[in-house]
């Protein structure tokens, strides 16, 4: 915002700096507009990292630490113990096989099929264009527990509770959790990118079929990679559809995490805040870690793909 | 490169010409169009099987709900149709749902554009090169990760690590010299800030897809033109970023609408199991707030769009 007000006022002089800032090809910035996205990125920054940090230093903790309230950052005893037993506790490699069956394929079912629907949406005249947007919406805005029962009624009559179908299913018809967003942003990408390359293939003799996957899907590489890491995300993470539609077939990370904390919560809720909830909390937030890990790696292996992936093809919105 | 391949496109455009005959009126234009239509509807056929098949129902039985009364009798659910005696009941006889919708609307009228200035800012500050980018980049994509699933119930059982705790920047202490009154709103302000700033996560991440999307050119163009980079902003970046601009206030309120840690939804949620009137009564509350944010999202899409015709920059 500052920055914004300052380039403003003296156009001539911080000209170059804010041609920089804005257009963000900085080759070497000026000192103070250097200065200044640093504080203003690491200011906002520490409000997301924090929990983090906390997480971390909780977890590194042992027992005497916890309870001793002198230490309340870095840890007097550095112990992994609260790992190893979180690990038992969530029986880590059996959730991940299973929260790596619901997620990765399913995110990339999702993906291609609401990539399809955005672009028939965006590409061709189809009838009431309008409505199926406004109704795209209008389904987003509907909170997901209201429909997560009656969901399950239907996938009992389908015979498909218990299984791991139903995510399938959901994700194979582009119904996923907050799927709108990505038909929105789809719907977007696609009406924005030139129509010439269309055209041209259809001349050259290629079908609709080959125009969306030779043409249309490698431009809108960015969206999918987008769409395909925010679906993972939220798959992942999902903790109302996947343990009432799939109970008994797979027991993906956060489902373990929860049935440990539901478990210990029982155990020592008749005492309130008791010494019993601090003496679990490394381990707890040991297990909200090595829960959320499998996501960071993917997000640091596949972020240089949207950011880079424009480049490469060479190929921009006109 | 550019030239070789605008080069390519004005030669396939001449070819073009050649081969499409001179329009004759009637039959084959129409049919033409109709195999557009039918491919597009074939693209489009798995979401609206998918709305068919498996939200639609959903969607029917919570409105149908919100009129009936349910009775849950062994083996069965019975549904008795009330009107619109339970919207009634949570207008005008509820003592705290019209306030806790009072309260949560106007939180999520605030929070958007906050939010959604915020993201674009921090979108802009990452989309520079710096040294320590992918760092920062990893740093603003943690919320993403951590706004859903069990992380955050985790971290919001935990009262200290969600909001920071002002105490150790010695924040409070500061603010404890000012007035009390003063102090304490600050610290509101503060607090719900923090919360606001969570919700910057998937917008962050959307606008800087977006912005890698402009064209570099157009910049030196606009320069050599003459625009400084204030006018490039407004005339080049924005209108880019406008129909992005118009998707995430559209996520954002409904991500702010949909909380689980919103007033309104904590009310629903504990009504779902309202003996008297199950679902029924957290169902038609669900449905007024739903309305409430349709009716913001609509104000802010007329804003939003009001605001191109003021810039005079339509694509």
């Amino acid at each position: 915002m500052r920055t914004k007000r300052r380039g403003g006022l003296s156009r001539r002089g911080a000209g170059e700096a804010f041609t920089r800032f804005f257009r963000g090809r900085a080759g070497s910035a000026s000192v103070p507009t250097k200065f200044m996205t640093y504080f203003i990125l690491t200011g906002l920054g520490f409000v997301f990292i924090y929990p983090l940090i906390y997480m971390i230093s909780v977890s590194l903790m042992d027992t005497a630490d916890l309870v001793d309230a002198t230490v309340s950052w870095v840890p007097t005893h550095f112990t992994l113990e609260g790992f190893r037993k979180a690990a038992r506790t969530l029986e880590f490699w059996d959730g991940l096989k299973d929260s790596l069956i619901m997620t990765v394929i399913p995110a990339g079912l999702q993906t291609l099929t609401l990539a399809m629907a955005g672009y028939g949406l965006a590409r061709y005249p189809v009838p009431f264009k309008k409505f199926w947007i406004v109704l795209a919406v209008f389904i987003f805005l509907i909170p997901s527990q209201v429909t997560t029962i009656p969901r399950f009624l239907l996938f009992n009559t389908y015979k498909l509770v218990g299984t791991i179908w139903p995510m399938y299913l959901i994700c194979l018809l582009g119904q996923g959790i907050k799927s709108s967003v990505f038909l929105l942003i789809y719907y977007n990408y696609f009406s924005s990118y030139p129509k010439a390359m269309d055209e041209a293939a259809k001349i050259d003799g290629a079908g609709p079929w080959k125009i969306f996957f030779r043409i249309a899907l490698p431009m809108a590489k960015p969206a999918l990679v987008l769409t395909y890491l925010f679906s993972f995300i939220w798959i992942w993470n999902d903790t109302t559809q996947i343990p009432q539609y799939s109970t008994g077939a797979v027991t993906t990370l956060p489902m373990h995490l929860q049935q440990f904390v539901d478990a210990f919560n029982k155990l020592y809720s008749s005492s309130g805040v008791s010494t019993g909830g601090a003496l679990n909390e490394s381990i707890r937030l040991a297990g909200t870690l090595l829960s959320i890990l499998p996501l960071i790696l993917l997000y640091i292996v596949i972020q240089k793909q949207f950011v880079e992936s424009i480049e490469k093809t060479g190929i921009t919105g006109e | 490169m550019s030239s070789s391949n605008r080069g390519t496109a004005v030669k396939l455009k001449e070819r073009r010409r050649r081969l499409i005959r001179p329009p004759r009126p009637g039959a084959p234009r129409l049919k033409n169009r109709q195999r557009e239509t039918l491919s597009g509807l074939l693209f489009f056929l798995p979401w609206i099987i998918g709305f068919l098949a498996i939200t639609c129902y959903p969607l029917i039985y919570s409105i149908l709900i919100s009129f009936n009364q349910v009775a849950i009798r062994p083996g069965e659910i019975s549904l008795e149709p009330m009107g619109w005696e339970y919207f009634r009941q949570a207008l005008f006889l509820d003592t705290e749902f019209p306030t806790l919708l009072v309260t949560s609307v106007t939180q999520v009228a605030i929070g958007t554009p906050i939010s959604v200035v915020f993201a674009l800012v921090i979108a802009l500050l990452l989309n520079r090169s710096f040294r320590g980018r992918t760092a920062y980049r990893m740093i603003f994509f943690l919320p993403v990760i951590i706004m859903s699933g069990p992380v955050m119930s985790e971290l919001l059982t935990e009262t200290s690590a969600m909001s920071i705790d002002m105490d150790i920047m010695g924040l409070s202490a500061i603010l404890m010299e000012l007035d009390k009154g003063w102090a304490s709103l600050l610290l509101s302000i503060l607090n719900s800030f923090i919360r606001i700033l969570w919700f910057c996560g998937v917008q962050i991440i959307v606008f800087l897809v977006a912005l890698q999307k402009i064209d570099g050119s157009m910049y030196e163009a606009a320069s050599i033109d003459g625009a400084s980079p204030w006018e490039a902003f407004w005339k080049i970046t924005l209108p880019h970023l406008r129909p992005i601009i118009v998707l995430n206030t559209i996520y954002t309120i409904i991500e702010m609408g949909t909380a689980a840690d919103d007033a309104t939804n904590t009310k629903i949620m504990e009504s779902i199991t309202d003996i008297a009137r199950p679902y029924s009564f957290a169902a038609a509350m669900s449905w007024i707030y739903a309305f409430c944010l349709m009716l913001l999202m609509t104000i802010a899409f007329l804003l939003l769009r009001e605001l191109r015709e003021k810039g005079g920059t339509k694509r």
